[in-house]
């Protein structure tokens, strides 16, 4: 059910084939594979024979990179114009998606192949000629695998020296329909400049359709507000450290040390708990300051 | 009061009424192999529509209740993208698709008919396959006693008198009923060709019932890692017609006691 909706994600849209659309379309494709594959091992007849044999192996790994991997890179394409404000390279990025798409179906269906021939698994050596030429064809897909990973790095490389030509101004790199585009890249601390008032599945769709009926008309003036923050502190991290040390300690018995840790972790949160300003008050010069230069980036 | 400010333009595309939409015709199945290799992503503007065929190369190797579900959902992707691709004017285009009451009947029956099949597969087959089960035979079956060691295998053949180090002789067409055992770690006895694994472990007695259908020589093998030399772990399984069989257990009982090397 959950890969029919992904599936009609795409239906009656505009399918663009953008780095993350790749690894998207990439992820459902390679994961129903490994679903499947999992399905037939779920069976116990099938399982009496294919358990840890390499027929295993296959799959597990369809599912972690096809399901894993290939979506937390999906992710990462797509919103990391959001977290840092420009965009990744597309070309080193598609690089790196047919590199480790290609390699990782070269590097994994021969296991399949040779789980059937009954090669198990976790052996360092082995003695059968039949199943060389599969075994040489998953070393090469896993040394396209291994120039996908070098291509993604590379893409990092270059998009971060190369920042300012691919600079998201607009906040809303792919036309997007969801909230987090309406703002800017990367967002301020607070946000949104002004509460959004959400009344469809798609909020930020629904807003640009209707400033897109209403081009015409004066859009009433922003109303600002001044906006209330947390204030930033140390404490988490401070408290996190005497976590770790007590952890150490405990796991090695050094029990003064554990006693220093929890005393540590507590005095922490005591300071915490007894600081008088929580909060900061964001004036509505600043708010408003950033919310013009975001508006003013967009329009064209 | 949402974020009310102009988008660009150029990314702005209006939407027509529903009523005015015309249905396209383009082909509505392309096949997922298509999609995995990338074909839908280049195909040009005025190509034509591409041929339809057979969902080549993605059915995994085995299994009955698998290719139902593979054939079902080229279908389903290859109609998405089919009608999706953005350089595809003609295409249906509903940014604001919400619901389909087919298209929910579509995404939950398919699955539950798939759980259903499955399931009933899986209900029957672990039953016929027990290893604990007897084999249906009229021959009386053959009793052999593995145990696993650093890293071979002993086979005690109790009835007959004899035992063999990584040497597994059984007559053809009969059942052979195994007691299985460790005297170290875990491991796994199987023979592929032959059928179903089972775990061999210290202090306990795990059962198996195999049957050799053709004469022939198979490789035996652990399945579970077991530490230096699982990698050679192996042993040799000779079936040989009845009467081999006979003359194979009185040559082993003459050859007295045999260390192996």
């Amino acid at each position: 059910v959950k890969v029919f909706n992904w599936l009609f994600t795409l239906y009656g849209g505009r399918v663009r084939f953008t780095v993350p659309v790749l690894w998207s379309i990439g992820f459902m494709v390679t994961f129903v594979i490994g679903g499947m594959t999992g399905v037939l091992m779920a069976v116990p007849p099938a399982d009496f024979q294919l358990h840890n044999s390499l027929f295993l192996v296959a799959h597990f790994h369809n599912v972690i990179i096809g399901g894993v991997v290939f979506g937390v890179i999906a992710g990462f394409n797509y919103w990391f114009p959001k977290a840092f404000g420009f965009t990744l390279d597309e070309r080193w990025g598609k690089a790196a998606f047919w590199c480790w798409f290609i390699g990782f179906y070269l590097a994994f269906m021969p296991l399949y192949v040779l789980g059937l021939m009954g090669m198990t698994r976790r052996m360092q050596h082995y003695d059968n000629l039949d199943w060389q030429p599969w075994l040489l064809v998953a070393a090469v897909g896993a040394a396209i695998i291994l120039v996908g990973i070098v291509c993604q790095v590379v893409q990092l490389v270059v998009s971060i020296r190369a920042r300012e030509q691919h600079r998201d101004l607009t906040g809303d790199p792919w036309n997007g329909r969801t909230l987090e585009w309406s703002t800017a890249s990367p967002p301020p601390p607070w946000n949104f400049a002004i509460l959004p008032g959400v009344a469809e599945r798609d909020g930020y769709w629904s807003t640009k359709q209707r400033a897109h009926a209403m081009q015409d008309q004066a859009r009433p003036a922003r109303e600002y507000a001044p906006i209330e923050m947390p204030r930033n502190s140390a404490i988490g991290s401070v408290n996190a450290f005497f976590a770790v040390v007590t952890g150490f300690a405990l796991i090695w018995h050094i029990w003064w040390m554990a006693g220093v840790g929890l005393l540590g972790a507590f005095v922490a949160l005591l300071a915490f708990a007894f600081r008088d300003k929580e909060e900061v008050e964001v004036p509505t010069a600043q708010v408003a300051q950033l919310d013009r230069s975001h508006a003013a980036e967009v329009a064209p | 009061v949402g974020a009310g400010y102009k988008h660009p333009p150029a990314k702005n595309v209006p939407i027509q009424p529903q009523a005015t939409r015309k249905r396209s015709n383009i082909v509505a199945a392309i096949p997922l192999g298509a999609v995995t290799t990338g074909e839908a992503a280049v195909w040009s503007r005025d190509a034509p529509a591409p041929e339809l065929s057979p969902v080549a190369g993605l059915e995994p190797p085995e299994g009955t209740a698998a290719p139902l579900a593979v054939a079902a959902i080229p279908n389903a992707e290859g109609k998405a993208e089919a009608s999706s691709r953005s350089s595809n004017k003609r295409a249906r285009y509903l940014p604001n698709f919400d619901y389909s009451g087919r298209l929910e009947m579509l995404v939950w029956s398919i699955p539950a008919m798939a759980v259903l099949l499955v399931g009933g597969v899986a209900w029957v087959g672990s039953h016929d396959l027990d290893q604990r089960k007897l084999m249906s035979s009229t021959a009386k079956p053959v009793r052999v006693q593995v145990v696993s060691l650093d890293w071979k295998w002993l086979f005690i053949y109790p009835d007959q008198g004899i035992a063999t180090v990584n040497q597994l002789t059984i007559p053809v067409g009969t059942p052979v009923s195994f007691e299985l055992t460790s005297s170290g770690v875990i491991n796994s006895f199987f023979v592929p060709q032959l059928g179903s694994q089972i775990y061999t472990m210290a202090g306990m007695v795990t059962r198996l019932h195999l049957q050799a259908d053709h004469s022939g020589k198979y490789r035996g093998l652990s399945a579970q890692f077991s530490g230096d030399g699982f990698a050679d772990m192996r042993f040799n399984v000779e079936a040989v017609p009845a009467e081999n069989f006979a003359q194979w257990v009185t040559a082993a009982r003459a050859a007295g006691p045999v260390r192996p090397a």
